[in-house]
């Protein structure tokens, strides 16, 4: 089945329980068959696929009372980073993934959307319901962020960088 | 069409992501050749968006259980069918 490895992984991470990730990418699908025609041939299905997820998890979200009231709260700490570090030379699974879950997971979504999953920013404004420019903001504040996040946890960019 | 270090750095993150035009993208890359700073951090952020497809890719604790994506193909081929149309 295409996607539904990429789509899983996306969930898991999002949801961090195995449980609700399944579920999630389970209505995902389902939800996919009964609107496909609704689906642009042509246009990147992964995208249509994230999308859908992004929505009935954020509508879950919202009857559930878990999302925040103030959604650019993050974007706000963002903003006052003071030095954006060099990307370490090597970096490995464990190191990328412990630096992403320490950052806003609005920006943890973004980079996971663009970087992992390689959408297109309009795509992913699409899918998140944002404007292309909160996209571009969120996607630089949050590498910039996770640039932080790795040189905090003492991966160097080199000898010189360690010292 | 020349093109500066600054410009490049703003640059940089739609570069990687291959998001610009191939105008700007060629400005992008001859200003590279000649600009050894400018490369460096175009390669430490081609870096961090590879280290995170690696880590997406192999890690195992996100990775689906094999008898969920047979049940999830099964319960879409009935659904599928029960949704086509009888003749």
């Amino acid at each position: 089945m295409p996607h539904a490895d990429r789509l899983f992984r996306l969930a898991m991470w999002l949801e961090r329980d195995r449980s609700a990730a399944e579920d999630l990418v389970q209505d995902t699908m389902m939800q996919a068959l009964k609107s496909f025609h609704r689906y642009t041939p042509g246009t990147n299905c992964k995208a249509w696929l994230v999308a859908i997820l992004h929505n009935l998890r954020s509508n879950r979200r919202r009857a559930n009372r878990r999302m925040p009231l103030v959604e650019d709260a993050d974007d706000r700490i963002a903003e006052t980073l003071p030095f954006v570090p060099a990307v370490p030379v090597d970096i490995t699974d464990e190191d990328f993934l412990i630096a992403l879950r320490g950052i806003p997971e609005h920006h943890q979504n973004i980079i996971l959307l663009c970087d992992v999953e390689e959408l297109t920013y309009k795509e992913i404004a699409t899918a998140l319901k944002i404007p292309i420019g909160t996209v571009m903001s969120r996607l630089h504040r949050g590498r910039a962020m996770l640039r932080q996040q790795l040189a905090s946890a003492g991966v160097f960019e080199s000898s010189e960088g360690a010292g | 069409m020349s093109i500066e270090c600054r410009e490049v750095r703003q640059l940089a993150e739609a570069f990687v992501s291959e998001q610009l035009l191939v105008e700007t993208t060629h400005a992008i890359v001859a200003h590279l050749e000649r600009c050894p700073a400018c490369r460096a951090e175009v390669a430490g952020l081609r870096r961090l968006r590879a280290a995170g497809r690696s880590a997406f890719t192999n890690a195992p604790d996100l990775a689906p259980r094999p008898e969920f994506l047979s049940t999830l193909t099964a319960r879409l081929q009935t659904e599928a069918t029960r949704q086509q149309p009888r003749p």
